[in-house]
């Protein structure tokens, strides 16, 4: 698999970017209300780019052969993940009112940013390492 | 006479027929199948294997999982090679290397000329295909090149088996865990029974020019190539089933439009005020069960695919030493039965009581033990198997407690037998609360007879899974073994799917009872006029002479010819759903019966007929593209069916509830999809691949590690992922909305 490298992780950032992108437009098109069948095509479109970016990811670590629970820096990815996915299904069907929807909307948003930090530095900390 | 009774008597006319022809060939195989050696010695006399040993072997085989890990004779699991191709390959190869070596002075077989290889493999195919066996003394005598050949394939297995560093790459790609067979005796024994199932598939028959597994498999080092009646009846059987196809049309084409229609649909739920009785109630507990069984057998399903990237690791963790390979693919094959086998237990006993309206003494009691025992079972029969996996069983007390190794009939006989008791204190349970019905002359007591003799035919065909026993030939346990799965998948579980379907309807008011027997009765003669005889498609290359393979290719083709026409059946039980206001209702059970429809056509129908002539079996047979057809036929078909089934019985048990249909709606699109994607992604273009590879190279070929570990294999085997993981959703959000009904309950009127 290590043939496919470039690729896999070509694809896993693009769908990061993706995921994180589509979850800032959807928060937008939702607090605009301006056309619901628009926001629930960009919900669909997210599934599907969320279970792209999990695919890539499995394969990663498994070409890498660095793993969750056993590098630190993954298994803060990992856990931040479910997280993050609870805020967006929270984000999704959970929200009584605008003012939660946004505070969770941000919190998502923070979540992908950290979990892009952690990513991009491989250290548990992210963008909290350069302080230490 | 009656239309309906005509039906009844042409169909046990058709069924004494069949089973009469399926008995007779049982008894052809019998006589024909490849000789068990009373002895193997060497032209100076020497001993190289006996009886005895050889029928250790195949127990040492049976006790790590058998056909779950690799195959015999194409049978069994995809990951670790065909053994009887793999040990034939090599074995000719050995011999090829050692001419080699010493009549031209080269190193190997590949290092001789051109002229050289082909006098070679002239002089191997005269050799390893005349057969040496002696009827009257039971020996097969072989050259003392063979023997050293053997020695080296067997001095490979014995070291693949066992923890030897320097095979550990292989089992890496095998999936196999180190020291698969503790005992160096039963691993020399193993590679005993592993040349003999190779012996049988390169030697001529006595006086045949076909060996005893009709050439398969494809082996170009000595000519195993399709013999002439392969082709002839690939083709008779195509032909047989556009013939089929034609009559069916013809038949569509007068039939169509003359059924009688309800002439008032009822305004309410014909079932809505239907009370549920004790025993009913206490069905609702398999349900919770068979969901459990269903989502850990995705779970293993998904650890199973991952062995076939990582080996024996699992992101990291050595799993294969708890949870090897062998006994993940055991589970998840065997859970697959047994929670769709119980959603369709559950249903029968929930419509038993609400049929006839009478609840026998006791029938709660029943319904409570037979559940404990099925509990038992599951936990006690996969207990014995991870004991016998995992080499701390014993021979002595595998088969009646381990791991029998025939996949779907795996479970040790002691609780095989228990099972069957287990079904028939089911058929009790059923047919004592439909009795009265049953014995009541009425409109509908054909319907409802050919419901309860399906469920019948349900609990005693497993009576086939107790015929073999510890030694009996496997030719033989081939042939009851597909009694078993093939009558079940093909015959009696579609027969019980179209009776309970058309029965629902009929209980909802939807359609007529009299037009809803007819169809029926005529759905059970066209399954059952392919599906008996068409048992004998699985045993082509598993010793059976030449009519037999002839009687499977045509009758199993007749079978996709119902299939080729369930477009109807998909639209009408389509229209149903919307024929009236509360039939809103029942939008979700009925979608997953048109799911039933769907996968029928395109998982049992196109993939199944893909691999199903003897010429595509021959180099398709466990190929990537039998999971293909295993996985959207049998959830797609029987699962999907089970869900349905389950929802139905649901909505009967929690009449007064208000579904969250959002869940249901989203479940039904993953399962769907991800099946889709499962198939598309991945078993069609790496079966296509394999296929590709056996045709060009042998069959030997596209199953062994060089091929399955290339990186393009390895990226589709990784496709899977999406697909799974958004059948997986679907699993939970099924899982979710059926837990939902009973903890926080919305009642309709808001109460």
């Amino acid at each position: 698999m290590i043939e496919f490298y470039d690729e896999v992780r070509q694809v896993h950032w693009l769908m990061a970017f993706a995921s994180g992108g589509l979850l800032f437009i959807h928060g937008l098109i939702h607090l605009s209300q301006v056309d619901n069948l628009l926001s629930t095509s960009v919900r669909y479109l997210r599934y599907g780019v969320d279970t792209v970016l999990i695919t890539a990811a499995l394969m990663l670590t498994n070409i890498v052969q660095q793993f969750p629970f056993i590098d630190a820096w993954l298994t803060v990815k990992f856990l931040l993940l479910i997280v993050y996915l609870f805020l967006s299904h929270i984000m999704l069907y959970n929200t009584r009112n605008q003012r939660q929807y946004v505070i969770v909307w941000g919190l998502a948003l923070m979540t992908w940013l950290f979990i892009f930090s952690v990513a991009k530095t491989h250290n548990s900390w992210g963008i909290f390492s350069m302080l230490f | 006479m009656t239309n309906v009774k005509k039906l009844w008597l042409f169909l046990a006319f058709l069924l004494f027929v069949s089973f009469g022809v399926l008995i007779w060939s049982g008894n052809q195989i019998y006589q024909q199948a490849p000789p068990m050696p009373e002895k193997v010695v060497t032209t100076d006399g020497n001993l190289i294997y006996s009886r005895a040993e050889i029928e250790k072997g195949r127990q040492v085989w049976q006790s790590f999982g058998g056909m779950q890990l690799g195959s015999i004779w194409g049978h069994g699991g995809y990951v670790a090679p065909d053994w009887s191709a793999d040990w034939m390959h090599r074995e000719l190869m050995a011999l090829l290397n050692l001419w080699a070596n010493r009549d031209y002075g080269v190193e190997s077989f590949e290092l001789a000329n051109a002229e050289q290889q082909a006098a070679l493999q002239g002089r191997l195919k005269s050799l390893v295909r005349k057969n040496t066996y002696n009827p009257d003394t039971g020996v097969i005598t072989l050259s003392l090149d063979r023997v050293k050949a053997i020695s080296q394939v067997s001095e490979h297995y014995q070291r693949l088996f066992s923890d030897e560093p320097s095979t550990v790459e292989l089992r890496e790609a095998y999936a196999m865990k180190n020291n698969t067979v503790t005992d160096p005796e039963n691993r020399r024994v193993l590679s005993a029974f592993f040349w003999w199932t190779a012996w049988a598939t390169m030697t001529n028959r006595i006086d045949g020019h076909i060996t005893y597994t009709n050439n398969w498999p494809n082996e170009p080092l000595i000519d195993n190539k399709p013999p002439a009646s392969m082709f002839l009846w690939s083709a008779f059987s195509v032909t047989f089933l556009l013939a089929g196809i034609g009559l069916m049309g013809w038949y569509y084409a007068v039939s169509h439009g003359k059924e009688e229609a309800t002439s008032k649909l009822p305004a309410t739920d014909p079932m809505r005020d239907l009370r549920p009785t004790p025993s009913m109630m206490a069905t609702a507990k398999y349900f919770w069960v068979l969901l459990a069984l269903f989502l850990v057998q995705i779970l293993l399903g998904a650890v199973t695919a991952h062995y076939q990237v990582e080996g024996q690791v699992m992101y990291g963790f050595e799993l294969s030493e708890i949870l090897p390979y062998s006994i993940t693919r055991t589970w998840h094959t065997q859970l697959a039965v047994l929670w769709i086998a119980l959603a369709w237990l559950a249903t029968g006993l929930y419509i038993g009581p609400a049929v006839s309206g009478y609840e026998p003494p006791y029938q709660r009691f029943g319904v409570n033990l037979l559940w404990v025992c099925l509990l038992v079972i599951v936990v006690g029969a996969f207990t014995g198997q991870w004991f016998a996996v995992n080499q701390t069983l014993g021979l002595e007390h595998n088969f009646w407690f381990g791991h029998q190794g025939w996949e779907y009939a795996d479970i040790g006989r002691f609780w095989q037998w228990f099972l069957f008791i287990g079904l028939l204190l089911w058929l009790c349970l059923v047919g004592r609360s439909l009795w009265p019905t049953l014995r009541q002359p009425s409109e509908s007591r054909s319907i409802i007879g050919l419901l309860f003799l399906s469920t019948v035919a349900i609990g005693l065909f497993f009576g086939a899974a107790l015929v073999w026993n510890e030694h009996t030939h496997i030719s033989m346990v081939e042939y009851w073994r597909w009694w078993l799965v093939h009558l079940w998948v093909e015959g009696f579980f579609e027969v019980f799917a179209t009776a309970v379907i058309a029965f629902l309807f009929t209980r909802l008011g939807l359609i007529p009872v009299k037009t809803a027997t007819v169809a029926v009765l005529f759905a059970t003669i066209i399954f059952m006029s392919g599906g008996v005889i068409g048992t004998l498609h699985h045993l082509y290359f598993v010793g059976s002479p030449t009519p037999v393979l002839a009687l499977g290719a045509s009758f199993s083709a007749l079978e996709v010819v119902p299939l080729a026409y369930i477009g109807f059946e998909a639209y009408h039980n389509y229209t149903l759903g919307h024929a009236t206001e509360w039939m809103k209702r029942y939008r979700w059970p009925i979608m997953f019966f048109v799911a039933v429809a769907f996968w029928n056509l395109v998982g049992a129908g196109l993939f199944g007929f893909l691999i199903n002539p003897p010429l595509s079996l021959y180099y398709m047979q466990g190929l990537n593209l039998t999971p293909l057809h295993g996985h959207t036929a049998l959830f797609g078909v029987y699962g999907m069916l089970g869900i349905g089934l389950t929802l139905f019985c649901i909505r009967g048990i929690k009449p007064d509830l208000i579904w969250p249909e959002g869940i249901l709606k989203a479940s039904f699109w993953c399962f769907n999809i991800g099946l889709a994607l499962m198939a598309l992604l991945t078993l069609l273009p790496l079966g296509v691949m394999q296929l590709f590879a056996s045709l060009n190279h042998g069959y030997w070929y596209a199953r062994s590690a060089d091929f399955m570990q290339q990186p393009v294999v390895d990226l589709l085997v990784w496709m899977r992922v999406p697909g799974d993981t958004i059948f997986a959703v679907g699993a939970l959000l099924l899982a979710w909305f059926i837990l939902s009904l009973w903890i926080k309950p919305k009642y309709e009127g808001g109460q």
